[in-house]
């Protein structure tokens, strides 16, 4: 039998399926910065993360009257809602067919010239945007949500040495990513 | 723990500790005691890349986005206080059923000539009945609204 640590929602989460006002605000309050934050890191697109923190809030409401506590931490449940709506929506942004290849090679500036000219943090959110889905999510997981690397690790139903693994290669590749842009910015004030 | 094992834990979660897993933190704590300058450096070259991690913020929640979400959490507000309306109105029925039956006990007995009491405690059950009714009706016509 598993001892879970105590849910510090659980209070709040019986009170909303209840039909406590002011649970329900305090959960929002609560639950959707972060499930925006989630969204957000994972989709890169504000409206998109709006969408699905939402979605997210919507499913709250209606799981907190039959909510079991004792089960799994709601923090970890609505975190699971909200990565698969994420999943979902990247699995179409990649099934969405592409428009007609360019016939000619565009003369417009390379990628990285736009990247050149951002500020540092668009730069990381572009870089954190770059990564593979996997090794993003573990670093949105434990870096920003600050998750412990058992719950990360049950979320992506694998193992924490596999954790492990996705946050030290999305780590190096965000260092890569990140010094090869300001070594060229730097040359080109050079 | 070994340095190689730091280094690992640094890379994967980063230079603060209370990040690392926490079976990993007393060994960590005590190599650091061990080799303070190479663990140091260990965490300050992580620490560069959490400091520029640390500047993707995210904006908080606009009022349209929070305005929606409590726009369907009152449904279920309304669900339930209907349901507790309803409530309110059987035990208002109740309270009315059992007055009118009080009543017509009442009439029975005064006009046996048997009247005592109890009968007009039955009266004023009633008369609470009725007026518990009146307030959940008027306060369903506020939710109404």
């Amino acid at each position: 039998m598993t001892n879970h640590p105590p849910d510090p929602d659980a209070d709040l989460v019986l009170r909303v399926g209840s039909g406590d006002q002011a649970a329900v605000q305090a959960l929002m309050a609560r639950k959707l910065p972060r499930m925006l934050a989630l969204a957000r890191r994972m989709l890169g697109d504000a409206s998109e993360a709006e969408d699905v923190a939402q979605e997210v809030m919507v499913r709250a409401w209606r799981q907190a009257p039959t909510w079991q506590p004792g089960t799994a931490r709601f923090d970890s449940w609505m975190h699971k809602v909200a990565l698969n709506l994420c999943y979902d929506r990247l699995r179409r942004q990649r099934e969405r067919p592409m428009a007609e290849p360019p016939d000619q090679i565009d003369p417009g500036p390379a990628p990285d010239a736009g990247l050149l000219g951002m500020e540092i943090k668009d730069q990381v959110e572009a870089a954190i945007a770059s990564l593979p889905e996997r090794q993003r999510e573990a670093i949105v997981l434990c870096h920003y949500q600050e998750l412990g690397n058992i719950e990360a690790a049950a979320l992506m139903q694998i193992s924490v040495e596999a954790l492990e693994s996705l946050l030290s290669r999305g780590r190096r590749a965000l260092r890569l990513h990140l010094s090869l842009l300001n070594n060229r910015r730097l040359e080109g004030l050079a | 723990m070994t340095p190689e094992r730091f280094e690992q834990l640094a890379e994967a979660y980063g230079s603060d500790l209370r990040r690392w897993p926490p079976v990993e933190e007393a060994n960590a704590q005590r190599l650091r005691q061990e080799r303070p300058i190479w663990t140091r450096e260990c965490l300050d070259s992580a620490a560069d890349l959490d400091d520029l991690l640390s500047l993707y913020r995210v904006e908080a929640p606009s009022m349209a986005l929070g305005e929606r979400v409590m726009a369907m959490a009152p449904r279920l507000q309304r669900s339930l206080w209907s349901k507790l309306l309803g409530e309110w109105r059987g035990w208002g029925m109740g309270l009315a059923a059992a007055g009118v039956a009080g009543l017509m006990v009442g009439i029975g007995s005064v006009s046996l000539m048997m009247a005592d009491q109890s009968t007009d405690v039955t009266v004023a059950s009633a008369l609470d009945g009725q007026s518990v009714y009146s307030e959940a009706v008027a306060f369903g016509a506020e939710e109404k609204l």
